[in-house]
């Protein structure tokens, strides 16, 4: 089943927060955590999550660095800021408070708790 | 080694970003992932050449993903603050026209010094800072020769060290201070995470610099050197940058920090006695300076060609007093107009170094920033008639080689503001355009079989 290419990319920087907040990641990491934690939902054209951790480094959301990864290989690994986590805060009660809404709109109940 | 359709979709999609250096960085961080997407798929059994075509095509459309790069990465700019330089220029061009003592050679005095500070600034500010932080030792080499040049070359005049290029003079202790801060702020950056050991290197390195500034002598260059290393080390130290957080390291740098104050204290209380008790001799410029403002209305001149027998004015070309002679020439209120301006000026750099992201950079804006804000304490001191020795309130001199190292440090300030837009400081390595260029034309003509190495800087 497809999504709706809004949803995704309106939630990209929340995810991203998300997985951040776990623990350092580089790009293809992330990409490959969202991929398998969705369930191939949240599928994006992989160029596209870079602008957004570029937008959020100079936003001082997120900041990175470069380090060897467990192939040997340098890669640049971004890491959640106290910035980033209160701006993914922010987001998660945004979110919430709109999904919902579109729940009691549609079948008049709660959803998304906690 | 990286195929050469990894290599066209780099060059499409990072080929819009403005900084040579941003761009090389973006290409290599999108370069690596698709080298991972490549060996994961030939790992589940994919021939290469399908992995390749697989890649590329999961990064999107390469013209796309160049527009969402090329508005992320763009140079920023200011011009709150060079357009108040020209300001505080065309300030000291009026008072140096009203000057009883004007004289073309005064003017072309100031218009050489106001050309070259604005060659300076955007010079340095076209630089990629991060040079700093990759050879700090080479600056502060250079930095501790200076004073060997002027203890040989120089001259004395007026307790200044002078030494004669021929079309001007300059004093080696403001150029010394600017490379001083400049290269300590690039040390610490290199002694993340080392310990008490890089701790203890860059503390030595500072007390080595105030020491060869003590010496020049200049007392107050070295207080304003010494609140800008502050400012620099202190916030590293107590946030972990030396790789520790322990008591015991923040107690090192408080007290190591702090413990010029010993030496300061009686230097600058022996400055203001000898000064301040002494109008016939070092306190010469204080007293002037003190009879100018007595005489000063709120509105119009009040500075007279004396008689004969009489004090004199404060010279219309000793570049410190600008200030004075704003007072003295137009009145308090134009006075108090250009420290508002110099004190706007400095607001607007406090909020724009509270904008800086890349770690180098915000520490080196913060150097920055507040060895302007001492400097602007030591003016208004000097100028104000408060305290006996000081030099020029920020930019309102009529030229010298204190305004050239201010145009030098503003540019240097406004290469960090540019690039804070572009990418993080490891992506800043000087890559040339040309290089680029050439590198990528190389690619083109080689068949792709015998690339071994397509990396887009």
């Amino acid at each position: 089943m497809k999504t709706e290419k809004s949803w995704v990319s309106g939630s990209t920087v929340m995810l991203v927060l998300g997985l951040l907040r776990e623990q350092d990641m580089y790009g293809y990491q992330i990409i490959g955590e969202l991929e398998k934690r969705s369930e191939q939902v949240f599928s994006m054209k992989e160029g596209t999550l870079y602008p957004v951790l570029h937008a959020l480094e100079q936003e001082g959301a997120v900041e990175s660095y470069l380090a060897d990864s467990t192939a040997g290989k340098k890669r640049k690994y971004y890491r959640i800021t106290p910035e980033g986590q209160r701006q993914l805060e922010g987001k998660r009660r945004e979110w919430q408070r709109f999904c919902s809404a579109v729940e009691q709109v549609l079948e008049g109940g709660m959803c998304c708790e906690g | 080694m990286r195929d050469d359709r990894i290599g066209s979709f780099l060059e499409e999609a990072c080929g819009k970003i403005a900084s040579p250096g941003a761009r090389a960085a973006v290409a290599r961080e999108l370069a690596g992932h698709m080298e991972d997407r490549v060996e994961q798929l030939t790992a589940e059994g994919l021939d290469r050449e399908k992995a390749v075509e697989s890649a590329v095509a999961a990064m999107g459309d390469p013209r796309e993903l160049a527009e969402y790069l090329r508005r992320q990465h763009r140079p920023r700019l200011d011009l709150t603050m060079p357009l108040l330089t020209l300001m505080f220029f065309a300030l000291g061009a009026a008072v140096l026209w009203c000057s009883p003592e004007w004289t073309w050679s005064l003017a072309e005095r100031f218009s050489l010094y106001a050309v070259l500070g604005v060659i300076v600034l955007f010079l340095v500010r076209r630089l990629d800072y991060t040079v700093f932080m990759r050879h700090p030792y080479v600056l502060y080499a250079a930095a501790c020769l200076m004073p060997f040049c002027g203890w040989l070359r120089g001259t004395y005049i007026s307790g200044h060290i002078w030494i004669d290029l021929g079309f001007i003079a300059i004093n080696p202790a403001w150029p010394m201070t600017v490379l001083f801060l400049l290269s300590v702020a690039g040390v610490c950056a290199r002694m993340r995470g080392k310990g008490l050991l890089g701790l203890l290197t860059v503390g030595g390195m500072c007390a080595v610099a105030l020491c060869f500034i003590v010496m020049m002598p200049e007392v107050w260059a070295a207080v304003i050197l010494w609140g800008s290393f502050l400012a620099v080390l202190l916030p590293l130290a107590f946030r972990g940058h030396f790789g520790q957080k322990g008591l015991s390291i923040k107690l090192i740098a408080a007290v190591g920090g702090l413990s010029p104050l010993a030496g300061v204290v009686p230097l600058m209380v022996h400055a203001y006695r000898r000064g301040s008790g002494d109008p016939a001799g070092g306190g010469y410029l204080f007293a002037l300076v003190r009879s100018t403002l007595a005489e000063a209305r709120p509105w119009g001149a009040t500075m007279v060609w004396p008689e004969d027998g009489e004090m004199f004015p404060i010279p219309g070309g000793i570049s410190d007093n600008m200030l004075t002679m704003v007072i003295g020439t137009f009145g308090w209120v134009a006075g108090a107009a250009a420290v508002a301006a110099v004190l706007f000026f400095l607001i607007r750099m406090f909020q724009l170094s509270r904008r800086i992201r890349p770690p180098f950079g915000r520490v080196l804006a913060r150097g920055i920033f507040i060895m302007f804000a001492l400097r602007f304490v030591s003016g208004l001191l000097f100028n104000l008639g408060v305290f006996p020795y000081g030099y020029a309130t920020p930019f309102l001199a009529y030229g010298g080689t204190l305004t050239l190292c201010d145009m030098a440090l503003l540019g240097v300030f406004l290469s960090v503001w540019r690039a804070n837009g572009l990418m993080a400081e490891e992506g800043l390595a000087p890559t040339g355009k040309l290089l680029y260029k050439v590198s990528a034309w190389i690619r083109r003509m080689l068949p792709p079989e015998e690339e071994n190495d397509q990396s887009p800087s």
